[in-house]
């Protein structure tokens, strides 16, 4: 299946200059179609608006987390499958236990490279 | 042991002895009140244990209270000579201005991609490969914004303990909260931020743990 290049990408993070290195990478990587949210709260109000095929977002976030906005993700009929890779400097085992747990569809430990961030997306949706 | 259990044997005795040649006959409360005599004079530091305990904790919240104000007032170069005396103000201001450093960072660095452009060849793979790594590089705002916080909290969570404690030793019908009890993890008690570099996991480890777990359901 060819992936589509220009499917939305919901980017989340509450550090700008994390959103902006992600999206930077993103279009690097021949994806355009990108939109932004500081917090999963942010997130949901996004996902209400327009249609998102995939999520990239951040965990350790206020007043809502990533983990939560997974859970929320995953809730929800509507985005049950959508892929979601968390990006997130929460590196110890009982956080990659419970992401699995909550349907994360992979996980991302920072500091990362753009072959890294590559290699999960293509892992999720697909060779581009 | 044994030298200390005749002790308690012998001194026991005599007060016995000394009692019955008192009144004659020594009864269940005599023999109590002997006990609790013997009870408190075998363990004549308790309160000073506890006066000492006072006095360090004491100490301790003096001592955070003057490094705060040595460590955290400054004057700027202005003449108003702004002053921060909070430290989670001051360590605040820390993250915003890496945030702000790394924008610049990232604004040259576009530049440079942008100038690179059309280029072809060999010479614009290697401007991209190395401008590619500046926003990698650039992960560090992001991960001191989150160490700078958790050392924020530590200290908050430092500070609350010694008042708590101080408070205690200050006023007898204080309250304290009774330690958590285990339970299972929440989602709260999963936020911990990053790891020292030496402890953390390399993106292998974290991929074999990861599929290790098995399909997502």
């Amino acid at each position: 299946m060819t992936v589509n290049k220009a499917m939305s990408i919901l980017i989340v993070d509450d550090y700008s200059t994390m959103r902006r290195i992600v999206r930077n990478l993103l279009t690097q990587l021949g994806f355009t179609n990108l939109d932004e949210a500081a917090n999963g709260k942010e997130a949901i109000e996004k996902l209400q608006e327009k249609q998102i095929d995939m999520i990239i977002s951040d965990w350790n976030m206020e007043p809502m987390t990533g983990f939560d906005l997974l859970k929320h993700v995953r809730a929800d009929a509507k985005t049950k499958d959508m892929p979601f890779i968390l990006v997130t400097a929460e590196s110890k085992p009982e956080n990659i236990i419970a992401a699995k747990q909550a349907g994360v569809s992979n996980y991302i430990v920072k500091p990362f490279s753009v072959d890294t961030l590559k290699s999960k997306i293509v892992s999720v949706i697909g060779a581009f | 042991m044994h030298d200390i259990q005749n002790k308690v044997g012998d001194a026991l005795l005599k007060s016995l002895v000394q009692l019955k040649e008192q009144k004659g006959n020594v009864s269940l409360g005599d023999v109590g009140g002997i006990f609790m005599q013997m009870a408190s004079s075998l363990h004549p530091t308790a309160t000073e244990a506890d006066q000492f305990m006072h006095q360090e904790i004491a100490r301790l919240a003096q001592y955070i209270a003057t490094a705060k104000k040595e460590i955290f007032v400054i004057s700027s170069n202005d003449k108003s000579e702004a002053v921060i005396t909070d430290a989670s103000q001051h360590l605040d201001e820390v993250i915003k201005a890496t945030e702000v450093a790394s924008h610049n960072i990232m604004d040259a660095a576009d530049a440079i991609q942008g100038a690179a452009a059309g280029l072809g060849g060999e010479k614009e793979k290697q401007i991209m490969d190395a401008t590619n790594r500046i926003y990698e590089a650039c992960n560090f705002q992001d991960l001191n914004g989150q160490r700078i916080n958790k050392v924020i909290k530590l200290l908050n969570t430092i500070e609350e303990g010694v008042d708590k404690l101080n408070k205690l030793f200050n006023s007898s019908a204080e309250h304290i909260e009774a330690p958590k009890t285990d339970k299972p993890l929440s989602d709260a008690e999963l936020l911990n931020g990053p790891q020292h570099s030496g402890l953390a996991p390399s993106q292998e480890q974290v991929d074999a743990l990861f599929a290790s777990l098995g399909e997502k359901k």
